[in-house]
């Protein structure tokens, strides 16, 4: 297809050209850069160059005519090709000056984008890991660092995750710039202390796909009857610890009922007795005591899961926790060691754990160890319940209220003291067998507390 | 040790300067002959003459466009434009003219003028003659502006503003004019612009506050000491520069702030403030800082004193700092 | 120069014409200028064009990025360039005062700098081409806002007047910017206060595509000036030396504190209004025609030509000869060098800002 020559802007401003005179002819050869015309502009009149080589194959422009600039004045083809058809020219363009290409918009609009892209100088080093800077030993800052008043630095997370695990900010070691303490540290510093109450996971989340916990709305007119107060300090950890126990274990709940009469009566025979030693005597430290042999009897109720390691934690020791209700809430001190206290010891050891916790002086070794725990509702006044397994334990035994009930005994109605016995265990540990029986062991030790003395170590 | 108000203070600044140099005019309406219509510039016009202290016609284009012209051939102009609201007319002259002179022309001219103007509201002048525009032209490279808040500071800083080299847009409370009276000093003296001054110490909360609203500031930093707790108070002063250093080292050590203005939240220079002390503190910070300012909306006529930040207001984010 | 009488009439309705199209002289009173004044106007005619053209072929091969075309304008730029005093009256332009500027002494080296940013630029490259400025020769740096230079004209006229320097403020603008706030604001000002400064509107006629009936219901600018109180004067800016007398006579008015005045000079721009700019869809090529016929250059050639001062040849000679002092600044400026992106800090304040400091090494991270 032969080219189009155009007259070229002559640079001055000029719009427009007179061909003066052909160089070449029709026909002819003509090499890139010979000139081909002559053009006059106001007083100057130039020599345009052939912009290629080729056969001059038609004049589109006249001497004489006076042409726009972008005007095509020459068609060349390319040896061989000059016997093709030759399309019309483009524009009579003597004629009608008016009809000349007009601009484009591109060339119409000032202000244009510059073009081409600014040289990209990345600061981030090849193959950088994933989570970002790596973490230092702890070991290099002992402790977090702090500006010159004393405070502590730490980003805004830090802090929170700090206070919801009840940490001592001031105590973490810091592995950012000047001691800065971030939120991994935090993470880390918990879990090396093993300082978490019970335990529990800092947040307890639902398994991926889980649908999102509902959205409370004040419904509209009773804003001013609604009082707010922040989820903060010992109700905020024991919210977590519970949907903690609640997503992670397989809460299963098996129920029985001790006849206590004669429990009761050995207490009201011992009490003096104990009060004289200076401790007030409940039934719990006699149901510790049963809970420990029956224990030993099915020691699959005694033990916990390592998730990590994906293995059962059989433990030859006894810690019980004790439920105790608090003005802040909830929390479980534990007794160490019942197996190798006696029943006084316990009753003494179980009130003095209960007046600490009342008191909020609980240190965190009085929390945590338990391989099983008991709540007793009873006290208070309720009938049965299914108590929250106090993570990591296997199972939780709840002790309710001894009331008078008419029972059947050796076919003859009679008035009895009767309490429920709840159990919840963890249904990936502890069969619904086991469960019962380990109850079933737990009443027969204590419907007749004799056998506790003979049996128990 | 004379006692002067905001507007004597103002008065005597622009008395020292036009006598210490003659090339220091006055430009406004109706600043001559009446003296101004908050009479900041009573008694210079018989004193220095119809040359010195220009009536001019009611144009804030012409009054800011002359001033740049009369800087940039060697006089030191003082405008004023008579009420912060109407600075828009010659908003203009002032960013493209003023604010940029210097810097186009590689440093061969510049525009040392100051113009001057009544801001704020608290005195039932509603949408037009209560704003704070600072903004505008804290946002505009080349402009310097200047927020005092007492009469020893107005002082001081208009002689600075004056003597400054680059253009100082420089607000006056106008809700403060006669209502603060102090002691300030015989002799003459400047305080340097983009400095702040700390007006109370505290240990337990900073307030960053300029212009009227550090009156509200300071009787909140009281009522919060009845509940025992320290604030410190800043008095920015400048806006442009800004005394970030200062800022900085009080909340560095009190941990939590709160940036007072009476301009609207929204592209606020409390804005600026707030985000800055994050930028640079955010591993010492124990609360959000918040800024506590005027309201979104235009200027009401009612009510007038509850559009500006309240002692209320200010006690209100304080707690929800003190107890985040 | 104390003058009796002054010669010419303000708000006439015929533009002021002392040269007719053939080149006579037409004028009531003799020509009282020398031989030498005379050819520096013709080349400072010719300088402008040339400059004009010069500055479209920089812009083709890259090395500016907007040109405001000139060409037409010379004679009104040449005359108002006569009647001032260089380097003591102050200038106000605006940014098609390329003929007016190199007239007055302006360094051609430096207005090519400006245009291609580089550092040989005394505004230091800051702004977009045709934005020149000079403190030796008092040209205040020219800003984009249509007459907003008007009112610091005015400012600096006043300040003139106060301390009495027997300086003279020249500021132009074309006829767009007459319908600006600011504009009439300045105008108003300079009335009130008699200030010594000329307003002079280089009406070409269009601003942008935009002709001047739909800009103004008035038929003439320098009508305007009765709304101010003071002289508007109406003159064929396509004359060298009508625009020359006029201008020579409202700036000495001035001089002699009797105020400002308003002088409208009628060119035509023969180029678009800038680069991007395509004038076929607002004018007729006969309109362009028509004006093309009344250049001020031939028209003063003719004139010339009477006067035994100018043959063709010495005009090939001296365009050649100003072509070539052109293409000599036009490289000076260009081996300059680019302005580096690290001054871009600098002249915002003057005293160092600890905030720009801060920006600077952000900046300086990135080269």
């Amino acid at each position: 297809m032969p080219k189009e020559v155009l007259l070229p802007e002559l640079a001055e401003s000029i719009v427009e050209g007179e061909i003066v005179k052909w160089l070449v002819e029709e026909g002819d050869y003509v090499k890139k850069d010979q000139p081909i015309v002559e053009v006059m502009t106001d007083k100057v009149t130039v020599e345009l160059p052939s912009p290629f080589e080729g056969i001059l194959v038609k004049k589109l422009v006249q001497e004489g005519d006076v042409v726009p600039i972008h005007t095509p004045i020459a068609l060349i083809a390319e040896p061989g090709e000059e016997g093709a058809e030759v399309p019309a020219p483009a524009a009579a363009a003597a004629a009608a000056p008016q009809k000349a290409a007009p601009l484009e918009d591109e060339d119409r609009v000032l202000f244009k984008p510059e073009e081409g892209k600014l040289e990209v100088k990345s600061p981030f080093k090849e193959a950088a890991p994933a989570g970002g800077a790596p973490p230092p030993a702890p070991a290099d800052a002992p402790r977090a660092g702090t500006n010159k008043y004393g405070r502590v630095l730490a980003v805004p997370a830090a802090r929170k995750l700090a206070r919801e695990l009840g940490i001592a900010i001031e105590e973490v070691p810091g592995s950012g710039p000047a001691g800065r303490v971030r939120v991994e540290d935090v993470r880390r510093w918990a879990e090396s202390r093993a300082a978490a109450p019970a335990g529990a996971p800092a947040a307890a989340r639902a398994p991926a796909g889980f649908p999102p916990p509902v959205a409370y709305k004040t419904p509209s007119g009773y804003e001013a009857l609604e009082e707010r107060k922040p989820l903060r300090g010992l109700r905020r950890v024991i919210a977590q610890q519970m949907v903690a126990s609640h997503l992670y274990t397989v809460r299963t709940l098996t129920v029985d009922e001790l006849d206590a009469t004669e429990l009761v009566h050995l207490r009201e025979t011992l009490k003096p007795e104990a009060e004289a030693a200076g401790v007030k005597l409940s039934y719990l430290p006699f149901i510790f005591k049963a809970v420990v042999q029956a224990l030993k009897k099915y020691p699959v109720l005694n033990t916990s899961l390592d998730e990590e390691k994906q293995e059962i934690v059989f433990k030859k020791y006894y810690n019980l926790g004790m439920a105790v209700a608090t003005e802040a809430g909830l929390v479980v001190p534990v007794i160490k060691d019942v197996d190798k206290k006696t029943v006084l010891e316990l009753a003494r050891e179980a009130r003095e754990l209960a007046e600490k916790a009342r008191a909020g002086k609980l240190a965190p070794e009085d929390v945590t160890g338990s391989t099983f725990s008991i709540t007793n509702i009873g006290s208070i006044g309720a009938l049965f319940s299914f108590p929250i397994i106090n993570v990591p334990d296997a199972a939780i035994l709840g002790v309710h209220t001894i009331q008078d009930r008419p029972v059947v005994k050796d076919g003859a109605i009679v008035v009895r003291k009767m309490m429920y016995l709840s159990l919840s265990f963890d249904h990936r540990l502890v069969d619904g067998a086991e469960a019962a029986m380990f109850l079933r062991e737990i009443i027969r030790l204590l419907e007749s507390p004799g056998r506790l003395m003979l049996e128990m170590r | 040790m004379p006692v002067l108000n905001i507007v004597q203070a103002v008065k005597r600044a622009l008395d020292e300067e036009m006598a210490r140099d003659e090339r220091v005019v006055v430009l406004g309406e109706d600043v001559g002959k009446r003296g101004g219509v908050f009479l900041a510039t009573e008694g210079l016009y018989p004193k220095y003459g119809p040359d010195r202290v220009i009536d001019t016609p009611l144009s804030e284009a012409a009054i800011i466009g002359a001033a740049v012209g009369m800087a940039a051939h060697g006089l030191r102009p003082v405008a004023e434009i008579q009420f912060a609201d109407y600075v828009f007319p010659g908003f203009d002259q002032l960013v493209s003219q003023a604010a940029k002179l210097r810097y186009r022309s590689g440093g061969q001219f510049s525009a040392p003028m100051v113009v001057r103007m009544p801001s704020g509201g608290g005195v039932k002048g509603g949408h037009h003659h209560s704003q704070s525009p600072e903004a505008y032209f804290a946002h505009t490279a080349g402009l310097k502006v200047v927020v005092p808040s007492t009469p020893t500071d107005t002082l001081g800083l208009l002689k600075s503003a004056i003597r400054d080299d680059d253009p100082v847009v420089f607000m006056e409370p106008k809700r403060l004019y006669r209502a603060i009276k102090e002691e300030v000093p015989d002799e003459e003296f400047t305080i340097p612009l983009g400095k702040a001054r700390v007006r109370r110490e505290g240990k337990d909360l900073t307030l960053i506050a300029y212009g009227g609203p550090t009156v509200e500031a300071l009787e909140a930093a009281d009522e919060l000491e009845k509940a025992g707790v320290s604030a410190e108070v800043v008095d920015l002063r400048s806006l442009v520069p800004w005394d970030k250093e200062a800022v900085l080292e009080s909340v560095a050590k009190t941990g939590r702030a709160l940036v007072i203005a009476e301009a609207p939240r929204t592209a606020s220079f409390a804005s600026e403030v707030a985000a800055t002390i994050m930028e640079e503190l955010l591993d010492q910070l124990l609360a959000p800082v918040y800024r506590v300012t005027g309201f979104d909306t235009p200027y009401p006529y009612v009510p007038d004193r509850q559009y500006m930040p309240t002692v209320t207001r200010i006690l209100n984010f304080a707690k929800k700092a003190l107890d985040y | 120069m104390i003058k009796d009488t002054w010669r010419f009439q303000p708000f006439t309705e015929e533009p002021i014409r002392l040269i007719d199209e053939e080149g006579n002289w037409i004028a009531e009173f003799p020509l009282d200028l020398s031989e030498d004044e005379l050819k520096k106007l013709y080349r400072d005619m010719v300088r402008g064009r040339l400059l004009d053209e010069r500055y479209q072929i920089i812009l083709r091969q890259g090395k500016t990025s907007f040109v405001a075309p000139s060409s037409g304008h010379e004679a009104a730029q040449a005359g108002m360039a006569m009647a001032v005093r260089p380097g003591f009256d102050w200038l106000f332009p605006y940014y098609r005062d390329k003929t007016l500027l190199a007239a007055i002494g302006y360094p051609v080296e430096m207005l090519y700098a400006q245009m291609m940013a580089t550092r040989l630029d005394p505004n230091k490259g800051r702004q977009m081409p045709e934005h020149p400025g000079l403190k030796e020769l008092n040209v205040y740096t020219v800003a984009s806002p249509i007459a907003s230079h008007v009112p610091p004209a005015v400012g600096a006229a006043i300040s003139m007047k106060i301390q009495g320097t027997g300086q003279v403020v020249l500021t132009t603008f074309g006829d767009g910017a007459t319908s600006e706030g600011d504009w009439h604001a300045a105008l108003n000002f300079a009335g009130a206060q008699g200030a010594p400064i000329v307003f002079a509107a280089e009406n070409n006629r269009y601003a942008i595509s935009v002709n001047f009936e739909k800009q103004s219901g008035s038929p003439r600018i320098a009508d305007k000036a009765h709304a101010y109180g003071f002289p508007g004067y109406h003159v064929d800016g396509m004359d060298v030396l009508a625009s020359y007398y006029v201008a020579k006579e409202a700036i000495e008015r001035a001089r002699e504190g009797l105020g400002p005045s308003l002088v409208e000079f009628l060119v035509y721009r023969y180029g678009p209004h800038s680069s991007a700019d395509d004038d076929r869809v607002y004018r007729s090529r006969e309109e362009v025609e028509f004006w093309k016929k009344k250049d001020p250059i031939p028209r003063f050639e003719r004139f010339l030509e009477k006067q035994g001062l100018w043959t063709p040849e010495e005009g090939e000679r001296l365009r050649e000869e100003i072509k070539a002092e052109l293409l000599a600044a036009e490289k000076k400026a260009e081996d300059a060098g680019m302005v580096p992106p690290e001054w871009m800090f600098d002249d915002v304040y003057g005293t160092p800002y600890w905030l720009l400091e801060e920006e600077r090494q952000i900046l300086l991270s990135e080269l």
